[in-house]
């Protein structure tokens, strides 16, 4: 089995002296020696504990390069990683650090152990400290050649651990390094957290290719204007970011300030990017290619849609999700509850395929729910609704789960925001439904838009013209900006509490 | 001096509408690790900053640090106005 990390230790092994990280916020680099000496290091530590093949070791640091070098030692040690979000609330990680039995944890030396069933200290280096477990080795049963654990949140509020094997993984990250053509001169981003998969490209791709990763932490990927600096300071020629992040940087990113020209390509994932925004962005950076790149974590990337080159299009409507990635395949489970393997027509987006997970850690029954047979393959339920258009590339059309009916009508709340995102003066939007037994009394449309906000009279007359009348919101209600989970995506159960 | 101050009040409350009563925005209240104000909020009360009081933010400078209170940010623009006239 080729296994996530090998082309890493061989970049190690042929580029020692070659720059694969830079740490801003620091001032500080890794050369690939030293995160290949330091990774080495943790993973003889962590055979050291004797772990099964395939136990979990959870990661309680911020991004750093040693954070980087430990998820190696972890890969090299044979074991699976889990890195927690250290900004969410304890509780939940404790309820991550529980359900998913991890049997050791890496966290830094000065900071306090917050997880009691990982207390017994086993050896410290380079400011990482390294806890095992207490308790019996973990009964829950991980798929052979499990590489890491990423939560996300799940519709029944208790997160759930995405299980991905290094074959999954490798089928994304072997695709993306040779279709953006990474190569040891590109210096890469890492603005995703360790939580969020996108971190996936930045350190698989970007590291096994030979690149340089630039590592941002969150406060640095909160400022558009830092970014911005480091793009020309750093030579950054892929950018791979959501499009919130992404649609700041024209108005504050004071791009005719620096030097941008060696940025040669970005890529976008995790929701819409609204037109006007986009457009936007593609202003301050005329020669730079851009790919629409779109996957739930429980398959990565599974489709991609390059954008036609800058200025030869007048689309209106955001771009496709495009075709499938070469290793995987889509389905569409039509209304009446048949598969179409032909992409044709509209509904639910099944995938199967290489990247596909392996299931829930610990979760049978939901995995149950989430991966369906046909075909002699399992299929996974995005929840995502599409449609195929006429070049036969798919187009998103919002969540399965936010579907409502009004009037007996049949609205998915998605619908309304892909309209929203074609008003020009709107960055982001999002729709609730407010219910009442189980009927729904009025749609709300939180949006954010720059310039202030807007008439409500002005906005319904927009919608009018987009969507029929029974969708039309009764109330809209302008803010600062969307609240987000800690992957970026909207947070809707924040949004809820502000009805 | 007092003029800076009472303009920023007024942007701060009209203009980014803090979700805070008049009487509840003091010279001293933190904005930003009171969660207060919002990233896009700070990004925004950047740019006004730079209008009005013909400055300008080093990429670096754009931080909780400086823009935490009402006396922080009055005491960051005198420094920013002080620099740019001796430069």
């Amino acid at each position: 089995m080729q296994r996530l990390h090998k082309s890493i230790l061989h970049q190690a092994a042929t580029n020692p002296e070659g720059i694969a990280i830079q740490f801003p916020i620091e001032k500080r680099n890794f050369t690939y020696d030293q995160l290949h000496n330091l990774a080495y290091e943790i993973s003889l530590a962590l055979q050291a504990l004797s772990l099964p093949k395939g136990s979990i070791v959870a990661l309680y640091l911020d991004k750093s390069p040693e954070a980087i070098a430990a998820i190696l030692g972890i890969l090299m040690a044979d074991l699976a990683y889990l890195p927690l979000d250290v900004d969410a609330p304890d509780s939940r990680n404790r309820f991550i650090i529980e359900q998913s039995q991890a049997q050791a944890i890496m966290t830094r030396e000065d900071v306090k152990n917050p997880f009691p069933a990982l207390v017994i200290p086993f050896r410290t280096f380079y400011g990482l400290a390294l806890y095992r477990s207490s308790a019996e080795a973990s009964v829950l049963s991980g798929p052979e050649g499990l590489a890491y654990v990423l939560y996300t949140s799940g519709s029944t509020g208790l997160p759930k651990g995405v299980m991905v094997t290094h074959k999954a993984a490798r089928a994304f990250v072997d695709w993306a390094r040779d279709t953006f053509v990474l190569r040891p001169e590109d210096t890469l981003t890492s603005i995703a957290p360790l939580h969020f998969d996108l971190s996936i490209f930045d350190i698989f791709a970007g590291l096994s290719a030979g690149c340089t990763l630039l590592l941002l932490t969150p406060s640095e990927s909160k400022n558009p204007l830092l970014l911005s600096s480091y793009i020309a300071e750093y030579g950054v020629t892929t950018i791979y970011a959501t499009p919130t992040l992404l649609q700041l940087m024209p108005r504050f990113g004071k791009a005719g300030r620096y030097d941008h020209s060696q940025l040669r390509q970005v890529l976008f994932a995790g929701e819409v990017f609204p037109i006007p925004a986009l457009r936007a962005l593609q202003e301050i950076w005329p020669a730079a290619k851009f790919y629409n790149l779109y996957g739930p974590t429980e398959t990565n990337v599974c489709t991609w849609h390059p954008l036609p080159p800058t200025g030869t299009d007048d689309r209106q409507a955001p771009y496709p999700i495009g075709q499938p990635c070469p290793y995987d395949q889509c389905a569409i489970l039509q209304e009446d509850g048949s598969i179409s393997d032909k992409l044709t027509g509209n509904g639910e987006l099944l995938v199967a395929g290489a990247s596909v997970m392996a299931g829930y850690l610990g979760m049978p029954e939901q995995t149950r729910q989430a991966l369906v047979a046909h075909q002699g393959q399992m299929w996974y339920k995005t929840g995502d609704l599409v449609e195929v258009d006429s070049n036969g590339d798919l187009l998103y059309h919002g969540r399965r789960g936010r579907m409502i009916k009004r009037r007996g009508y049949r609205i998915e709340l998605g619908e309304i925001e892909t309209a929203l995102h074609q008003h020009e003066a709107i960055a982001q939007a999002a729709c609730l439904a407010l219910e009442k037994e189980q009927s729904v009394s009025a749609i709300w449309v939180f949006y954010v838009a720059p310039e202030g906000p807007l008439p409500h009279t002005r906005l319904t007359e927009f919608l009018a013209d987009r969507i029929p009348e029974y969708m039309l919101p009764d109330r809209f209600v302008h803010l600062p900006e969307i609240p987000q989970t800690s992957s970026q995506k909207t947070d809707y159960q924040a949004l809820k509490q502000l009805l | 001096m007092a003029q800076i101050k009472t303009q920023l009040r007024e942007y701060l409350l009209t203009e980014l509408n803090l979700p805070l009563q008049p009487e509840e925005l003091q010279d001293d209240t933190l904005h930003v690790s009171d969660r207060i104000m919002d990233s896009i909020s700070s990004l925004m009360l950047v740019e006004y900053l730079e209008k009005t009081f013909n400055i300008s933010f080093e990429p670096h400078e754009v931080t909780a640090e400086n823009l935490d209170s009402i006396n922080i940010i009055e005491a960051f623009v005198n420094h920013k106005q002080v620099s740019a006239k001796a430069a």
